[in-house]
């Protein structure tokens, strides 16, 4: 067996698997811990918990209102996103391996169409690393992580599309190995970097509405610094 | 439901068996043990919890038949902590799974290293011979002695049978060792063997003696209620007079130390 | 001891414990034969040892009460309520470690219900049920003191527990006396399996006496842990009061072991020069004999560090003489290798022992029946606190992120290193074929069970080439599929796996022999997975599947049957042909090696 088919099926992907799975899992209990407890310092305040839920699944939208200023951004970040559930959930190849791990499969999508969102995401993430680098407001805000993990997206986008490509003249088992080793580095940072919002997303709006709406803790150690631990409630 | 036999045996003879395993593929289909399946969990005598009995071959290359001996003083029956190991009236020793708790303390109890467990199950059984019970219910021969094509396998009164090997033996005392096996052994099997070669490797780690195994235990268990009684008397016995010692001693010390302060 | 130390500490026994738990999932999943080194001739493994040695070491517990209680001994009672702490936990982790040893656990209420009173093993399953509450009831008034139990109706029975303390202790006293040697009295019906240097008619006796030494050794290495952990001065006088008795029970101990030998006759086996006499010269010596020498000499028991030495050596040969006498020298026709699952659930049990012990020294009045102990908060920064990496320090919400991503990474390790797919599918673990060793005879014995074949290999080479008039087809009469560039490739090199067929099918070679990435298609016409790849027949002709085999059939067949079928088939046709029924039978090629058949003999001299 190649190498990379030995990774795919084996000890490794189990571990990654483990550490992505469990790992957001517990980041989302984590953050409902912190918003309960953050609820009820607040007491009986209430929160407008329809208008959250409505501006979280417009935020899915493309050129929803958040984002009707920069159309083109949108629309490249709607692509890409849309290429990488696709190819990773429906693609024949990764629902065979996930049914020899856990057996449990559902249907695949047909490869040509597949290929093509893939293409287009290929194409919508170039567009976003290229705005991340020459737009002068993105890159200020970018840390180095940000592009690395844009590059190791588009390394297995990459490296997967032009695997099945007859033209390309790069062995298929360097390209798998190279789409694997990257495909596992993603997996296991899932959930120690912002790529977290996979679970995260349906908490975001919920999370900066609680914090905007309710004291945060840092108020309760100044009054325990002020009349000790008994002391008066905000 | 009792037999109209008193206590049941088999006789094997050794001389007779030409290893040809009808006996083991009788039982299989009687037992419904399904298809042979190497396990790293099985021995290599060739039992395991597919297969109650194997022909294996001694030493000098003799096919012997293994399967339990159904003796007479059980280790498995006197080890079992919940009765699931038992022995009917005729001498046939069975296992209740209902009752079974998955100790295994039977398998390591029984000096031919004879009941096998199904270790790929979750809720697993433990595996043996059972002299096809309920054949002899039914009036019928256990499945292996009516399968044995050269009358290999005799089965009768466990007396009968012992009269018979004798007789056997007396008959062409060179074909034969001048032993039943089974006669004395462990307080005696009621699955006995002549054979023209010793047979002690079919014990777990050499040939069992004499002494049945349920009596190494017993010697120790018996004075279990004595011992507790004992222990139980002369813990209290001490508490109270060590108790009433130390009283008697404070209150001569608080006597000293009063009579000194009138002093 | 620095908090950070302390903190470590609990992380690696929290670690143990996890693992512990996953290999649990595992056990409980798909049995003790996926999860276990057991077998049919060693069923009974790694836990029963440990199991006794839980048992052997809380044998403080009783041995502490009678001292306090019944002896009046009131000095000692600052140290009787970890004595009974510890035993609580040691005997809640041999009911733990019970239900994962036992193959229907949910059975393990049969003994109450069926009696059976010649079963030594029904006697002790009262008696550890028995003794395990009466340690409950005596470890309860801890508990209750807590400021939680104020309730009236906990305070009554606080005291009604205060009043029923001597019956208690008393029958705690009879049941430990019971049970402890009751242990023992569980391989006195295997002199079969138990090495004679460690089996002994005493063995009930010894196993009593050997726990009391044991037991109080066992508390003094952990009034030194304990005391060590908090930071604060040792009790050495008690402790070494401990020392004190329990030398006379290691004395009697070994008084009794060593002369029961040799009235027996079987202590010249120690001195054989076998490894087992070897183990037992070190148990007794240095484990027995050196100890109480230092023992003895009141100037060494009153040092710390004369005192930690004996403890821990007293403890090491107590457990060595468990462990020995039911794993280490046990006799066994097949070998056993505990596996990984059963290792971690045999280490998980007593570190999440060790837990609920810290738990309840830290939280009760456990050292100091005034007061609970107030333990410093541990003001250290954990490290595995995301996403609250400004968690305050020592706030629940940082406990709680950082275990649980101790979790995450334990359980994500136990993943990749618990055999869960193996096990999942039913697939035996692999077994890998060991190479016949030879030449011109080859002696094969495909997993060193040493029921070895003895095949004449040059004597078939010859005698087929004469026949067939060609060495290349007498050659390929056996060597039916060969590696490139190889002209006889030995069976094991395809038929790697003992008892299991496996997959050799080389994707890559086929690939660039094929032509690279353009030739996918000559065999994956539809879809790039393997469920679409055409039959190998369809290019090599001659490999046409066996009845009832796959089309697309890359496997080699398990070693035993590949070896069976390849020798069987011949010399049953010879057998018939010649007239020499004997070719056909098992013993011709199985017989031991010590004795060779006639007919090997014949070969081997021809």
């Amino acid at each position: 067996m190649p190498t990379w088919m030995l990774i795919a099926k084996g000890a490794a992907l189990r571990f990654t698997l483990g550490i992505c799975a469990l790992g957001l899992l517990r980041l989302l209990l984590l953050t409902a811990l912190d918003m309960f407890a953050a609820l009820r310092r607040a007491g009986d305040r209430r929160l407008p918990l329809g208008q959250i839920a409505r501006q979280t699944l417009s935020w899915v939208a493309p050129l929803a209102r958040l984002h009707r200023s920069r159309p083109a951004y949108s629309f490249a970040s709607f692509v890409f996103h849309l290429g990488i559930l696709f190819a990773g959930f429906f693609l024949v190849n990764h629902l065979d391996i996930l049914k020899d791990l856990l057996g449990i499969s559902w249907p695949s999508l047909p490869k040509p169409a597949l290929d093509a969102l893939t293409l287009a995401a290929i194409i919508g993430g170039a567009y976003l690393l290229l705005y991340r680098l020459y737009a002068a407001s993105s890159r200020r805000l970018s840390k180095l992580s940000d592009y690395l993990l844009l590059v190791v997206i588009l390394n297995i986008l990459l490296s997967g599309y032009i695997a099945g490509r007859p033209w390309n003249s790069i062995p298929y088992d360097s390209l798998m190995l190279f789409h694997t080793l990257n495909g596992i580095a993603l997996l296991l940072v899932m959930p120690f970097t912002k790529i977290a919002h996979c679970v995260l997303y349906p908490l975001i709006r919920l999370g900066s509405e609680i914090a905007w709406h309710f004291p945060p803790r840092g108020g309760e150690q100044v009054i325990h610094a002020l009349y000790g631990p008994e002391g008066r409630k905000i | 439901m009792s037999l109209a036999l008193k206590h049941v045996g088999v006789l094997v003879d050794v001389t007779r068996c030409i290893g040809c395993n009808q006996c083991i593929e009788a039982c299989v289909v009687e037992n419904d043990l399904g298809e042979l399946r190497h396990t790293p969990q099985q021995a290599p005598d060739g039992l395991s919890d597919r297969r109650f009995a194997a022909i294996v071959e001694s030493p000098q290359g003799a096919y012997v038949r293994k399967a339990c001996r159904h003796c007479l003083q059980p280790a498995c029956v006197s080890v079992c902590p919940v009765g699931a190991m038992y022995q009917t009236p005729e001498g046939v020793v069975l296992y209740d799974y209902a009752k079974c708790m998955g100790c295994r303390y039977c398998m390591m109890a029984c000096p031919y290293g004879i009941p096998r467990y199904e270790w790929g199950s979750t809720a697993p059984r433990v595996r043996k011979c059972n002299l096809c019970y309920e054949r002899l219910q039914n009036g019928q021969l256990p499945a292996c002695v009516e399968a044995c094509p050269e009358q290999a396998l005799l089965f009768g009164e466990r007396d009968e049978l012992l009269l018979e090997a004798r007789r056997r033996l007396e008959r062409s005392p060179n074909k034969y060792l001048p032993v039943v096996y089974g006669e004395q052994e462990l307080g005696g099997t009621s699955v006995l063997y002549i054979s023209p070669e010793p047979l002690d490797f079919l014990g777990f780690h050499g040939a069992p003696g004499d002494q049945p195994y349920p009596e190494l235990t017993w010697n120790w268990l018996s004075r279990t209620p004595s011992v507790a009684l004992a222990m139980g008397g002369l813990m209290t016995g001490l508490f109270w007079v060590i108790g009433r010692r130390m009283q008697a001693e404070e209150k001569r010390a608080a006597r000293n130390t009063s009579s000194s302060h009138e002093a | 001891m620095a908090a950070q130390y302390r903190n470590w500490i609990k992380d690696g026994l929290w670690a143990l414990a996890i693992a512990g738990m996953a290999a649990a999932v595992l056990r409980f999943t798909f049995g003790l034969g996926a999860s276990t080194g057991l077998n049919d001739t060693t069923p009974w493994g790694l836990w029963i040892a440990f199991k006794l040695c839980f048992v052997a070491l809380s044998g403080g517990g009783f041995t502490l009460a009678a001292m306090v209680y019944v002896f009046h001994l009131e000095s000692f009672r600052p140290i009787l309520r970890r004595a009974i702490l510890l035993a609580l936990l040691g005997y809640g982790s041999f009911i733990v470690s019970l239900l994962f040893d036992l193959g229907l656990p949910w059975h393990i209420y049969m003994p109450i219900i069926h009696w059976q009173h010649h079963s030594v093993m029904f006697e002790i399953a009262w008696c550890v049920m028995l003794y395990f509450t009466v340690l409950t009831l005596e470890f309860a008034p801890v508990i209750l003191e807590h400021d939680w139990f104020r309730h009236p109706i906990f305070q009554m029975i606080y005291r009604a527990l205060h009043v029923a303390v001597i019956p208690l202790v008393i029958t705690g006293i009879v049941l430990s006396t019971l049970h402890q040697s009751s242990l023992g009295a569980l391989i006195l019906i295997m002199p079969h399996r138990v090495h004679p240097l460690w089996y002994s008619p005493w063995i009930p006796v010894l196993f009593f006496i050997s726990a009391i030494a044991a037991g109080l050794m066992a508390l003094v290495l952990e009034g030194f842990l304990v005391e060590r952990w908090l930071g604060s001065q040792v009790k050495l006088d008690l402790l070494e009061r401990l020392g004190k008795v329990a030398a006379f029970a290691l004395a009697l101990y070994l008084a009794l072991r060593l002369g029961d030998l040799w009235a027996r006759g079987t202590l010249p086996a120690a001195l054989d020069g076998s490894w087992q006499s070897l183990l037992f010269g070190a148990e007794v010596l240095i484990g027995g004999l050196l100890p109480l020498t230092l023992l003895t000499s009141r100037k060494i028991r009153q040092t710390r560090e004369g005192l930690l030495t004996s403890a821990l050596l007293i403890v090491a040969g107590v457990v060595s003489q468990r462990m020995s006498l039911s794993l280490f020298t046990m006799w066994r026709p097949a070998p056993y290798l505990p596996s990984l699952a059963e290792i971690l659930i045999a280490l998980g049990v007593p570190a999440a022992a060790a837990l609920i012990y810290l738990f309840f020294v830290e939280n009760l009045a456990v050292l100091d029946e005034k007061a609970p102990l107030k333990i410093a908060p541990a003001r250290v920064q954990l490290p595995m606190t995301w996403p609250f990496p400004f968690a305050e320090r020592n706030s629940l919400n940082g406990i709680i992120a950082h275990r649980s991503g101790l979790a995450v990474g334990i359980i994500a390790v136990m993943l990749a290193v618990l055999p869960i797919q193996t096990a999942a599918s039913g697939a035996l673990p692999l077994n890998l074929v060991q190479p016949a060793r030879g030449w011109r005879i080859l002696w094969i014995d495909g997993n060193r069970a040493k029921y070895q074949v003895e095949f004449a290999h040059a004597e078939h080479q010859e005698r087929l080439a004469k026949e067939m008039g060609s060495s290349e087809e007498a050659c390929q009469t056996c060597h039916h599929l060969n590696l490139p560039q190889d002209e006889a490739t030995a069976c094991w090199q395809c038929h790697r796996d003992y008892l299991q067929a496996v997959n050799i099918f080389d994707h890559t070679r086929h690939q660039q022999i094929l032509g690279g990435n353009a030739a996918c298609q000559e065999c994956h016409t539809v879809e790039h997975t393997r469920r679409s790849a055409a039959a190998c027949q369809e290019c090599h002709e001659t490999m046409s599947p066996k009845e009832g085999q796959a089309a697309f059939n890359p496997m080699a067949p398990a070693y035993l049957d590949a070896m069976h079928g390849l020798c069987q088939d011949c010399h049953a046709q010879q057998a018939a042909a010649q007239n020499r029924p004997e070719l056909a039978l098992c013993k011709t090629c199985h017989s031991l090696q010590e004795n060779p058949s006639e007919l090997q003999a014949a070969i081997r001299n021809e």
